[in-house]
């Protein structure tokens, strides 16, 4: 299909957390950065979510420009205006948000091809649906694109040059290290070469076990701990253990030290993935990212209801089997994953056991499989690539 | 006007000018949009079948659908032939049209059929109906937890994962939108 434009609008509806707005603003950018001379536009019902991960954007301006993508808030006072604007040929339904109805009714005149583009997940039936029609009353021709795993998928989101930014963080890997500790630095050790270090950002989770494993772990340990959710649901299990609280941000327990920063913005969390030793993940915005950092993780699934998110879970592990090389380290890490995503339901209300000691022990093992399954990944090209590759051959 | 999420096989849909037939309907949950729905349909003009997703809260146009209640009376050659219940004529659907429907229906069932425009197009079955398990293997003693799963075939030859402690000639609720093991009926 030739499209008369190259330009390409994104609809990005917001329903919780930083997901939504997270992943669609870095499809935006990364879309821009492939075409600089393409006019990408966002339109997105709050700001609010994105400008807490995105730097320079002022969440109480109706439309602005940051690194190059037009941001449009669809808000009553605007939707005149909104909808006197030519829209783009290519229209994209970020993570399914609909094109609001006020809209709706006055793309037909400009869109030539709508994306539905559906949320990163390893399911077989959510493969089979990639690349088919989404029939809708405006009559314009509509498509599913399917973010994945296999080639059978849109993949997922990769910027352009990925090779390149991981060569450089990781060549500037102690100077990143530097700059996400360098406002605690008065409350660690002056050394930090023997500690391991992990990210944590997660939805709510009881984290007592975890410190109960890392207290009593080989190796000490800095966790750098990111949002509200993860934040809290830390310091309530520190509650149960002895805690030295160094400064407001800075907790030790035994010789091991939790910091609790400010969200950071999106690009700064991007290198942090790959400058620590491991990470805890959550949302498919961030499994992608961690997939990508090459590390070692453990991925928090969205928590859908009567323990659904297992299902995705499972989906994601029959993925990572084909890259793992030890059945024993697997087995374990699957056990944890399981336990790690399991959420009290009404009928189900006993805790599988979760022990991160394996988990631990066996970075270097993980490592090889993640790095596998990110090369894998990187080789098939990524969803903008895909999706280029889909829009001319329909 | 009608919601895609209430859509099942045997549906008639319309999209543009054309009128569709569902023959099968698969939900997949999305992890925080709305559910999608996986459909194969055929065209009623042209007879191409075809594929598609629907997003669940997507409006679909009404059509104006007569029904009649008929008996199932055999299967043959891919015909499925039913018998009115009034006028004794007998009308035949394509096994095709009825898409995953005729894993539901077994012989002398009354079931509703759809008519548009005079012509016999699908049939419409409750949300669950219940079959008789012909064959399954024996469950082992203790899971009464419904979690484990195995095989089971059905009197209408069709196969759905059952609990272990189901056993050959009990009952079972099987939910006809998505052709899953509901309870055992007593």
């Amino acid at each position: 299909m030739k499209l008369k434009n190259n330009n390409i609008d994104i609809f990005c509806q917001v329903v919780d957390n930083f997901g939504d707005a997270g992943f669609s603003f870095r499809l935006a950018k990364f879309l821009k950065r492939t075409k600089p001379q393409r006019q990408i536009r966002l339109f997105i019902n709050e700001l609010k979510t994105l400008a807490q991960i995105i730097p320079g954007v002022n969440p109480e301006r109706p439309m602005q420009n940051i690194e190059g993508v037009d941001i449009i808030v669809i808000i009553d006072q605007e939707v005149k205006r909104i909808t006197h604007l030519q829209f783009a040929s290519l229209a994209i339904e970020s993570l399914s948000s609909p094109i609001p109805e006020v809209i709706r009714k006055h793309v037909h005149k400009d869109v030539e091809l709508i994306i539905t583009l559906e949320h990163l997940s390893g399911e077989k039936i959510f493969e089979s649906m990639h690349g088919l029609p989404v029939p809708n009353r405006q009559g314009i021709p509509r498509y599913l694109m399917a973010q994945g795993f296999s080639n059978k998928s849109a993949g997922i989101l990769i910027e352009p040059n990925i090779q390149k930014t991981i060569n450089d963080v990781n060549n500037s890997r102690q100077k990143w290290r530097n700059k996400f500790l360098q406002p605690y630095s008065s409350f660690l050790p002056s050394d930090l070469s023997q500690i391991k270090m992990g990210s944590i950002f997660s939805y709510e989770h009881d984290f007592e076990i975890l410190l109960t494993n890392v207290k009593s772990g080989d190796d000490d340990m800095l966790l750098i701990v990111l949002g509200d959710q993860s934040q809290v649901s830390m310091k309530t299990a520190l509650q149960y253990e002895q805690t030295f609280w160094l400064s407001e941000e800075v907790a030790k327990i035994g010789n091991n030290y939790l910091v609790f920063p400010e969200l950071m913005p999106q690009e700064d969390y991007d290198n942090l993935l790959m400058v620590m030793d491991f990470n805890f993940v959550r949302g498919e915005d961030s499994l992608a990212r961690a997939i990508l950092s090459g590390k070692p993780f453990l991925w928090h699934s969205y928590d859908q209801g009567d323990n659904y998110q297992l299902v995705k879970v499972e989906a994601f592990l029959e993925v990572l089997i084909k890259c793992q090389d030890s059945v024993q380290v697997f087995t374990q890490y699957v056990q944890l994953m399981r336990a790690y995503n399991w959420r009290k339901t009404k009928t189900d209300n006993d805790p599988p056991p979760e022990n991160y000691f394996h988990f631990f022990k066996n970075f270097a093992t993980i490592h090889n499989w993640i790095n596998k399954l990110r090369q894998d990944l990187i080789l098939q090209g990524g969803l903008i690539p895909c999706m280029e590759q889909f829009i001319e051959s329909i | 006007m009608k919601f895609a999420e209430d859509l099942r096989a045997g549906n008639i849909i319309k999209m543009g000018k054309d009128l569709f037939v569902i023959i099968k309907a698969e939900y997949f949950r999305a992890a925080r949009s709305n559910a999608v729905i996986k459909t194969k349909y055929k065209n009623m003009s042209t007879g191409a079948v075809s594929e598609a997703v629907l997003k669940t809260d997507e409006k679909l146009d009404d059509v104006r659908l007569d029904k009649r209640v008929m008996q199932f009376l055999y299967e043959s050659d891919g015909m499925y032939a039913f018998m009115d219940q009034e006028s004794f004529d007998q009308i035949e659907i394509p096994k095709e049209d009825l898409g995953d429907n005729v894993n539901f229906i077994k012989e002398q069932d009354n079931v509703d059929i759809l008519i548009y425009e005079g012509r016999p197009v699908s049939v419409e079955l409750p949300k669950a109906v219940v079959l008789k398990i012909t064959y399954t293997e024996t469950g082992v003693r203790g899971d009464t937890s419904g979690k484990v799963l195995k095989p089971a075939t059905v009197e209408t030859g069709y196969t759905v994962q059952v609990p272990i402690f189901c056993n050959i000639d009990d009952s079972i609720r099987i939910d006809t939108t998505t052709g899953q093991y509901v309870e055992r009926v007593k």
